[in-house]
């Protein structure tokens, strides 16, 4: 088992993106810190994915430069993983062999990928599951293995596009409580894009707000409150209403 | 339910066959009966066996062909657009062409022998081989290409690990079909091409006015590729449990 490696930042300094006409990304400078939990919200079409695509290498800036740990972004790392909305398992392999996927594209030997993988499944909570295929799945049991197979590759940074948009509420506020537990425990850095203003705040250490088209970053708000949240209340405290109120405000006069 | 429906329509069949028999349709029209005789009379013999093995032969080099040749082929064509949108003009042609009026050609350019044969097999499965693993790309989910890059898939991981599996089940259908083309194909080349094999055993046997063998060996073969397919259909079941 390679030990965890240290989380490291993440820079974004002036970065642009457009689709043919339309500029998706503006002029973006986002600091993310080493161990940070960054959440990424604004209105629909404000470029958010488009941006954990760019720090992921999926595509290409047109200006300005990213950069995660030491390596100026020019295509896929090892430092990053990434979660998808609709979790993008493979259909026909089962839970085991999607958790190894990664694993397996990076040449692991397949008795130390085994083990690899039934560690991660453990981890986000589906041992015993290990020879199900994704469509005996529930949503928020195929997004377990979709953060599975993630970590199992023990990145430095983790990239969520909207991981928990298609999983009903409860599965939802049990899946969130776990991740922050594995977060604290694993400390990755963690770009999180949601259209959820209570996630984006009880979830993230800072909430960055993009404006759209061309998308730029419109505020960053710090989030105070006291971790671990998980096993305290404090989506019912005063505090995190009026944060959550205060991304409201500012996501309206957005709209 | 099934299965007595498939008693049923076999029963169905044979009466159909026998009452053709007694009509008679035509002279010396062999009943099931007596077509079964001959049958088990031509694997006696030896005669069906020996020539089951060389179709056989044709057969498996040429269907071996198809698919080696006819699922890169296709895959290539559905991953690379230009060379799919070139292609696949030839591929309608040769789909729309009649087949069997390919065969002096194959006569000129590989002679009279086994192998004539198996060139005529892949020429009437091939294509379909081809054209199914081509369709098969566009089942490719464009999320699944995405999920595998920013694991740092290579071009080979790409084809290998998502492109071939996602169009498998496409590919496995156009195997089946391509198999039953394949009997076709081999029969249509025996008959008029190379006089060998399964081919040979029908012409011999017609030209002797001996009818009850001429069914049997086009039952003999029907029924092998009624096997095949079965086969077939099982290994896909198996390749494809995930479906289920």
């Amino acid at each position: 088992m390679t030990p965890t490696l240290a989380p490291v930042p993440i820079t974004a300094d002036g970065v642009s993106k457009a689709f043919g006409a339309v500029q998706a990304l503006a002029d973006i400078h986002v600091h993310v810190g080493a161990g940070e939990f960054l959440s990424l919200i604004g209105p629909s079409g404000c470029g958010k994915t488009t941006l954990l695509k760019l720090i992921a290498g999926l595509l290409p800036a047109d200006a300005g430069r990213i950069r995660v740990g030491g390596r100026t972004v020019a295509g896929p790392g090892r430092e990053c993983s990434v979660v998808f909305q609709d979790f993008a398992l493979l259909p026909w392999a089962t839970v085991q062999k999607n958790v190894e996927f990664g694993l397996a594209l990076r040449g692991m030997a397949a008795a130390e990928r085994a083990r690899t993988a039934r560690l991660a499944i453990g981890k986000v909570g589906l041992s015993g599951f290990e020879d199900a295929y994704p469509s005996q799945l529930s949503g928020g049991m195929q997004q377990r293995v979709g953060l599975a197979r993630a970590l199992a590759v023990n990145p430095q940074v983790l990239l969520m596009d909207e991981p928990f948009a298609s999983i009903d509420e409860q599965t939802r506020r049990l899946f969130q409580d776990d991740l922050l537990r594995l977060w604290s425990e694993e400390r990755k850095t963690v770009v999180l894009v949601t259209h959820s203003m209570e996630e984006a705040v009880y979830m993230a250490d800072r909430v960055v707000v993009l404006s759209p088209r061309p998308g730029r970053v419109h505020e960053v708000l710090d989030v105070p409150l006291p971790r671990p949240r998980e096993s305290s209340d404090v989506r019912a405290t005063a505090e995190f209403a009026r944060l959550v109120d205060g991304v409201w405000k500012i996501l309206r006069k957005l709209q | 339910m099934v299965l007595a429906l498939r008693g049923a329509s076999i029963v169905a069949f044979l009466l159909l066959w026998e009452w053709a028999a007694r009509a008679p349709v035509s002279f010396n029209f062999p009943s099931p009966w007596a077509t079964v005789l001959a049958l088990v009379d031509l694997v006696r013999s030896g005669a069906l066996p020996a020539a089951t093995l060389i179709s056989l032969q044709s057969l498996l080099l040429g269907m071996g062909a198809a698919v080696v040749v006819g699922v890169p082929l296709g895959l290539l064509m559905g991953v690379v657009g230009p060379v799919g949108r070139v292609a696949r003009v030839y591929l309608d042609l040769l789909i729309a062409l009649p087949t069997a009026a390919l065969i002096p050609l194959v006569i000129l350019s590989v002679g009279i022998n086994v192998a004539s044969s198996a060139v005529i097999v892949f020429v009437f499965s091939a294509p379909f081989v081809t054209m199914n693993a081509y369709g098969g790309v566009r089942d490719v989910r464009p999320r699944l290409v995405e999920m595998a890059r920013a694991f740092g898939a290579s071009w080979g991981q790409l084809l290998t690990r998502i492109v071939l599996p996602s169009a498998l089940p496409m590919i496995l259908a156009g195997v089946r079909y391509a198999l039953s083309r394949a009997f076709v194909g081999l029969i249509v080349a025996e008959l008029l091409l190379s006089p060998f094999g399964l081919g040979r055993l029908i012409m011999t046997a017609r030209s002797m006015f001996e009818h009850d063998r001429m069914f049997a060996t086009v039952l003999w073969t029907l029924l092998m590729a009624g096997a095949a397919l079965a086969g077939l259909a099982r290994l896909e079941a198996r390749l494809l449990r995930w479906r289920a």
